[in-house]
């Protein structure tokens, strides 16, 4: 497998077992501790995802420079009239990068009022109180972090199903790793 | 049953034939009676019954014969089109490790009298045995090894008399279906029954040896089948047709001819008949019989995994997508010359199984194995991508273009579903 997909569904694999592991531990600061990790690693997993699927359609000769700066979150310069794809950085919201996949390459785009959008929503805004503690990190709770996670699985298998007509391979899985650290 | 030593008495031929049928049905008499004559049915003390399958009105009796007049006078090596090509023949090989046929054998040796071997009736060709076993090849040689021991049974024959090829065809297969005709053994009996054209063109490009036959089952190592014959030229048209669109814009997704029942597309294809005389078509079989060698030879037979890699020209995703590429790029001498040139590559096989196995898309199933080990339509698109990008720069196959020509396969189904969903809006 190219090398990105293939780390994007280690990562995954790795979540899972993070809040599995949180789910044996006893000492609560572990089972915390198994929790951040879980949520933190499933929402780069999930970004990897989403990099990999940007990354097929890079091979798209067609795609104008701001529809490939959005893939290939770069920025995009007007350039003697032109616009021209830059060789920067320019982060863009996830969200807008999921939207953009599959309004653009698929026939089915993410329906906003579903309950797998709203649940992502909610998973993102339990990851913040991570990446941006104002909130209290101990909020964090194992049912929270399963939701979160599942909430990724169904969000990622819509997109999968929407852009390549087919579920996500480890689906059927849902919150069960292979990994067994 | 009448005694070897009992003088013939000349029995009465009667037809059995249906009211509507009567009229249009001649009964063969004389050579029935040379029937009679030669092998001494036990029947021939009384009435010879002649029917007819109203299906395809061949006529046939059902009679009884000695396994020592049988055996002497019959064969099984059986042409289907013994006046255009009586080399190849339309009996499968025998079975001998079959477990059903190691039983038959022994209840042969016991005494065991069996019916219903079908046979043609015939001294057009081979005269010496006018008995042309057809059905029951199995059950034949078994009474012919039961009477080398000295066992000498009366056993029910089915004979067909004066059958035209079509005839010969469909009495071969429903007399075959007591141990099922295996898919490339009924197409092997459906193209040889159509011409020699298919089997001749492959002898020519290289595809088939000199007078051999296509396999009657598809295994490693071996032959062509007619399948795979079928599904190379099917794709170097739909190929070529598909040249004109923009590559990128089209579905470039090969198919693999159907098997075990006639394929309407190639029924129509080589109705045409002016693939035979195609220099093009001609050129591309020549180089993919080179690929079939090169890659075979550019591999270690000791190896682990060395058959499959041997054989992965054979693949019918790679053929069918190699096929397709070089209709898709026929007209453009630069690019075909690079698509041909794939087989030349030094220092590794041809098709770099290696880098293929590492071919994987994240949608792909966990189970997946890599490129170049299915042959579903995914597959064969994912090779047409491969093949043609390859000859960008004709640098052959590497891990990265394989990687790249996955992506692109995806990338271009994704867009062409929602060309094809917008289409539908209007």
């Amino acid at each position: 497998m190219a090398a990105l997909p293939k780390f994007a569904s280690t990562l995954f694999e790795e979540a899972k077992r993070f809040v599995e592991k949180a789910t044996e531990a006893k000492e609560s600061d572990a089972k915390l501790a198994y929790l951040h990790a879980g949520l933190l690693v499933g929402f780069a997993a999930f970004e990897a995802h989403v990099n990999a699927m940007c990354d097929d359609f890079l091979s798209r000769e067609e795609l104008s420079p701001h529809e490939r700066g959005m893939l290939a979150e770069h920025s995009v310069k007007l350039v003697d009239g032109a616009f021209e794809e830059q060789d920067n950085l320019q982060m863009q919201r996830l969200e807008d990068r999921i939207l953009f996949l599959c309004r653009r390459f698929s026939s089915k785009p993410i329906d906003r009022k579903a309950s797998y959008w709203g649940d992502f929503k909610t998973a993102t805004n339990l990851r913040n109180i991570l990446t941006h503690p104002r909130n209290d990190a101990s909020e964090v709770t194992l049912d929270g972090a399963k939701r979160a996670i599942s909430a990724i699985v169904e969000l990622l298998n819509v997109m999968y199903t929407s852009v390549y007509g087919k579920k996500l391979p480890a689906y059927h899985r849902q919150l069960s790793s292979k990994l067994t650290f | 049953m009448r005694s070897a030593k009992t003088p013939m008495k000349k029995p009465m031929i009667k037809p059995m034939f249906p009211p509507d049928l009567e009229a249009k049905l001649k009964v063969p008499e004389e050579l029935l009676r040379e029937f009679i004559e030669t092998f001494e049915p036990s029947e021939c003390a009384d009435v010879l019954h002649l029917f007819v399958d109203a299906r395809t009105q061949a006529l046939y009796s059902e009679c009884h014969i000695q396994a020592d007049r049988l055996i002497g006078l019959s064969t099984t090596d059986v042409p289907l089109d013994p006046e255009d090509q009586p080399e190849y023949r339309a009996n499968r090989d025998i079975v001998s490790n079959s477990a059903a046929f190691l039983v038959m054998q022994d209840d042969a040796k016991l005494r065991r009298t069996f019916s219903n071997v079908v046979a043609e009736f015939t001294t057009e060709f081979d005269p010496d045995t006018p008995l042309k076993i057809i059905g029951g090849q199995h059950r034949f040689q078994a009474i012919e090894e039961a009477l080398a021991a000295g066992v000498n049974e009366v056993h029910g024959i089915k004979v067909y008399f004066g059958l035209t090829s079509e005839q010969r065809l469909d009495a071969q297969l429903i007399s075959n279906t007591v141990i099922a005709v295996p898919a490339d053994l009924f197409d092997r009996m459906q193209e040889t029954m159509h011409g020699p054209e298919l089997r001749d063109w492959c002898q020519k490009v290289g595809l088939l040896d000199k007078l051999q036959d296509f396999a009657d089952k598809r295994r490693r190592g071996s032959q062509v089948t007619v399948g795979a014959a079928r599904t190379f030229i099917l794709n170097y048209y739909a190929g070529k047709a598909a040249a004109a669109g923009e590559f990128s814009e089209t579905d470039t997704s090969p198919t693999i001819c159907k098997t075990g029942i006639a394929d309407a597309d190639w029924e129509l294809l080589r109705g045409n008949g002016k693939l035979w005389k195609d220099s093009k078509l001609e050129a591309a079989g020549k180089e993919f019989a080179a690929l079939i060698e090169a890659q075979r030879k550019a591999v270690t037979a000791t190896k682990k995994g060395a058959v499959d890699v041997q054989e992965k020209a054979l693949n019918y995703a790679v053929l069918a997508a190699w096929a397709y590429t070089a209709g898709l790029l026929h007209d453009n001498s630069v690019r075909i010359g690079r698509h041909f040139g794939l087989k030349n590559q030094t220092g590794r096989d041809p098709l770099n199984a290696a880098a293929l196995a590492k071919g994987h898309h994240q949608s792909d199933a966990e189970t997946y194995r890599g490129l170049g080990y299915r042959t579903d339509a995914k597959e064969r698109g994912r090779f047409v991508e491969l093949f043609y990008i390859q000859t960008d720069k004709g640098d052959g196959i590497t891990g990265p273009l394989v990687d790249l020509a996955i992506k692109k396969y995806h990338a271009k189904q994704a867009v062409l579903e929602v060309q094809t969903a917008q289409k539908k809006v209007g």
